[in-house]
């Protein structure tokens, strides 16, 4: 089943939480709503839900309106942040309570029931829970009990609030691939809430960047991070670092560093700030004739095959810098040996004075 | 009107039913009653109504409602925050009978209050003998009107500043302990500052519950006017004398009161649930 | 356990006040019900006065507290499940009762619908007497008891949030199944702990009722209201008689409180 959203708008008193918001959904496909708390994402998912009233905008389930549709006659499936697991209620009780809710003549026999909660279970690989009160479950055990008891009416759409906020990162990351996987099995239109960048990259089809009540972007997760729609964006997915400093056609200058650039004339003269990714960087013990960026490393972590270096600049005026670079090639370098350093960028972001992205560039 | 009402949309049902029906409870049991007073009492005239508050057994039943409510307060604070510290901070046998006993002045009657506290502090009483013995007059004095109050408010201290003892780790106390403070002084300037502001809360109801005692007063105080006749007994008493004017008036000071302070302390709770959740 | 002197001097000085202010009066009852031995007492419990005001109490206490029950519920539905302007006004009105001192609580009854009252020459003309009968003592029982299920079940509906009743709204639950396959067994123990102290206000009203009953022996008297009559008639086992039953209701409320309390926690 296909959702469309379409100029969605809602306030809490003077409070705006959605501007116009539409969006396109296909069928079967896993959509991670992304953004940081208040940008409106968890309302949006209420609204399609139908838990929360739009001001204004049209929601459709398959092109047939549903915006004054009962929420109880959506038929969508929901899994709330805290689970909101009926506590009174035992795991298999809990999932098999939409189904004993459903009018006589639509609801299964009693051993039909049995049988649905029994195969939810081992779709969520909890058979030997069904017993259990959700006080007695762990945080992961919860979520997965909540998924089934989401899943237990065949719902054609799937919403999920911060499906893994609750819970420790191990499990998090187990849960994430589990869920992706169980999401090829079943035939379900999905849409997740979600604050976490690296989640909504590892699982959504696609990712749409929200902020301050806008979509920011929408997009499969390599365009999102790949080709940022705006600063917002480039910002939100993961860490950068701000190269501030005086741009002149070809020569980018700040103090002692200087960058060549060529952007084909899209920079004006003037003002220009350089993000620069951790990972799009590589440290050398000399400079090119394109890249001039002295650096001293002032800290460093080891993790895996990965080392973060913070570089203080030399001569130049910037923040302290952090790079991800390979292990082996760090070990290569014998940074502790040399008397100097330089940083090379391998790509840039440009963003022009007036605050917009402009195009991606290397020293050259 | 439940657009109007309504600044939030919930799929949940029963808004209507559920809202109408509180409010014309509210309004039927709780309004209409206190609105015939205020009506009541605007009706008599300005005179009339001074003569009554003003008369010297008028002033002297306020005097003696207040002072007795005042004490019975300053004792409760006391033990009322003894009870508090030993139930959540010790752990002895029957700590969890003393704890459910605490709660006996609500449950029970004030009418058997009353009597039974009469009986304890006559002259002959199990514990008025020792009294006497030291030459206090408990029963028909203020001291026994004193006594019946603090005991049939004494929960609202215990239950106020419980959840806030229970709350305050004992690193508190090791921190300030560790800064070389005396546990005397660590009490103080720790504990106390924390729990003051439930405290007062506690005491405050007291007081509120103090001044509308009735029941378990009344038995022990002997009722003698000009001396040990509370508000409430004198409303009574007007009343059962036909005059509905004169109870009206003196019932409408103490309604102001206890309406004043239940106010009151509702809105320094909302400022104190503020302040230390930071909103 | 605690370790230091000055620890158990406190227990000690906790124990004394409860026992000087809490279990000495309860001793006394006993003891002065059974100065006389049991045969007394006996007659005392098997008299009319006594049948008929056990009898009285209990009618107004079963009117009262299923009318608080359903208000309670009502209210706390509303203010803990919806968001709208006064709602901080309504649980604050509610605690009126709390605060009135049940004399004047019982006079503002009177002033309204005594015979004398806004609504009394109405009340005359369609010949319906409310005061100094049981309707008015029923009426003035709920005022001072219809705070307690409220009061209890807000503040636990609150922390417990709405999303279990929008889960089963979203699984097509009508409001009525919401109710009763989801909220009502969630707050059940506190919906019985807000009975039991509705019951035990209602059972043991005395100045509200007192100003509304008009005292009539063997027509309008609670037990509460009979312990002071048997009182001023210096019948001694008579009211220590009453105060005892009454006393013991007290306690099965305590009990059952404590009760309820340790299931809430678990």
């Amino acid at each position: 089943m296909s959702i469309q959203v379409e100029n969605i708008r809602k306030s809490f008193g003077a409070f705006t939480a959605l501007h116009d918001i539409s969006l396109d959904v296909p069928t079967n496909q896993l959509v991670g709503l992304l953004g940081p708390s208040g940008s409106g994402k968890t309302t949006l998912l209420r609204i399609i839900a139908g838990l929360e009233r739009a001001d204004g905008g049209r929601v459709l389930f398959n092109n047939e309106d549903v915006t004054h549709l009962d929420a109880r006659r959506r038929r969508v499936g929901f899994v709330f942040q805290q689970y909101a697991l009926f506590r009174h209620l035992t795991v298999a009780d809990n999932i098999a309570f939409g189904l004993r809710l459903l009018p006589r003549a639509e609801r299964p026999s009693r051993r039909d029931i049995r049988d649905r909660v029994r195969e939810l279970l081992s779709l969520v690989q909890l058979d030997n829970l069904a017993g259990r009160y959700p006080a007695q479950l762990s945080g992961g055990q919860k979520q997965r009990v909540a998924l089934a008891r989401a899943l237990a009416l065949k719902p054609e759409v799937l919403l999920l609030d911060e499906p893994f906020g609750a819970l420790d990162a191990k499990v998090r990351k187990d849960l994430r691939r589990w869920l992706r996987r169980l999401h090829e099995q079943i035939s379900v239109t999905s849409i997740f809430v979600t604050h976490d960048q690296e989640e909504a990259m590892e699982v959504s089809d696609k990712v749409v960047v929200m902020s301050q009540g806008r979509v920011e972007q929408m997009g499969s997760p390599l365009q999102v991070y790949e080709q940022p729609a705006s600063r917002f964006v480039f910002d939100f997915l993961g860490h950068i670092n701000s190269l501030e400093g005086l741009y002149d056609g070809h020569n980018w200058r700040s103090g002692d560093a200087f960058l060549r650039l060529d952007t084909q004339g899209a920079c004006p003269d003037g003002a220009l700030t350089l993000y620069l990714r951790p990972h799009e960087a590589e440290l050398a013990a000399a400079p090119t004739e394109a890249a001039h960026l002295p650096v001293r490393v002032a800290g460093r972590s080891v993790f895996g095959g990965t080392v973060t270096v913070e570089l203080e600049p030399q001569g130049w005026g910037a923040e302290v810098l952090e790079v991800e670079l390979d292990r082996v090639r760090w070990d290569a370098l014998q940074p502790d040996r040399q008397p100097a350093l330089y940083l090379l960028p391998r790509r840039l972001q440009t963003v022009t004075c007036d605050g917009d992205l402009g195009p991606q560039v290397a020293p050259a | 009107m439940t657009a109007l009402l309504r600044t939030r949309h919930s799929v949940l049902p029963g808004f209507t039913l559920s809202f109408s029906l509180s409010v014309l409870f509210i309004c039927l049991v709780i309004l209409l009653p206190l609105s015939g007073l205020a009506v009541h009492v605007s009706g008599m005239g300005w005179d009339t109504y001074w003569n009554v508050i003003t008369d010297p057994r008028s002033i002297a039943s306020f005097k003696v409602t207040v002072l007795s409510a005042a004490g019975a307060s300053v004792i409760n604070a006391i033990v009322g925050l003894l009870l508090a510290w030993v139930i959540t901070r010790y752990r002895f046998p029957g700590r969890r009978l003393m704890e459910a006993l605490v709660d006996l002045p609500f449950a029970l009657p004030t009418a058997v209050a009353g009597l039974t506290l009469a009986a304890l502090f006559a002259d002959n009483g199990w514990l008025g003998q020792w009294f006497s013995l030291a030459g206090i007059q408990v029963s028909y004095t203020w001291v026994g009107i004193m006594i019946a109050m603090s005991f049939t408010s004494l929960p609202f201290v215990v239950r106020a500043v419980q959840p806030v003892l229970e709350d305050l780790t004992p690193d508190l106390e090791e921190a300030a302990a560790t800064l070389g403070a005396s546990p005397l002084a660590s009490f103080r300037k720790v504990i106390l500052a924390q729990v003051m502001p439930a405290l007062l809360t506690g005491t405050g109801l007291a007081f509120t519950r103090s001044l509308g005692e009735y029941g378990g007063v009344i038995f022990i105080a002997g009722n003698l006017p000009y001396e040990t006749e509370i508000v409430s007994l004198l409303v009574n008493i007007r009343l059962e004398e036909y005059d509905f004017a004169a109870a009206s008036a003196l019932a409408s000071i103490i309604l102001l009161a206890s309406l004043v302070l239940l106010f009151g302390i509702q809105g320094l709770q909302a400022r104190l649930v503020k302040r230390w959740h930071g909103l | 356990m605690p370790r230091y002197a000055h620890q158990w001097l406190l227990i000690a000085a906790a124990f004394a006040t409860v026992i000087l202010m809490l279990v000495l009066p309860l001793l006394l009852i006993l003891h002065q019900a059974f100065a006389h031995g049991l045969a007394p007492v006996m007659e005392a419990l098997t008299s009319n006065d006594m049948g008929h005001a056990i009898r009285l109490t209990v009618v107004v206490a079963l009117i009262t507290v299923p009318v608080n029950l359903v208000f309670g519920i009502l209210l706390a539905w509303c203010v803990t499940r919806f968001e709208f302007r006064g709602r901080k006004l309504l649980t604050t009105l509610i605690d009126i009762p709390f605060a009135m001192s049940p004399v004047v609580a019982g006079l503002c009854y009177l002033v309204v619908y005594g015979s004398q009252g806004l609504l009394g020459g109405w009340l005359a003309d369609i010949d319906v007497q409310l005061m100094f009968a049981l309707p008015g003592m029923v009426m003035v029982t709920i005022f001072v008891s219809c705070p307690y299920v409220a009061r209890v079940l807000i503040p636990l509906m609150q922390s417990q949030g709405p999303e279990e009743e929008e889960a089963a709204v979203l699984m097509g639950a009508s409001g009525w199944q919401v109710f009763w396959y989801v909220t009502l067994p969630k707050i059940r123990w506190a919906l019985l702990y807000g009975v039991i102290l509705t019951n035990a206000r209602a059972v043991g009203e005395f100045g509200a009722v007192s100003v509304v009953s008009g005292l009539i022996r063997g027509e309008t008297l609670t037990l509460p209201l009979l312990i002071q009559m048997l009182h001023e008639d210096y019948n001694t086992v008579g009211a220590f008689t009453a105060a005892g039953l009454l006393a013991a209701m007290a306690l099965v409320t305590l009990l059952l409180k404590t009760v309820l309390e340790w299931r809430q926690r678990v």
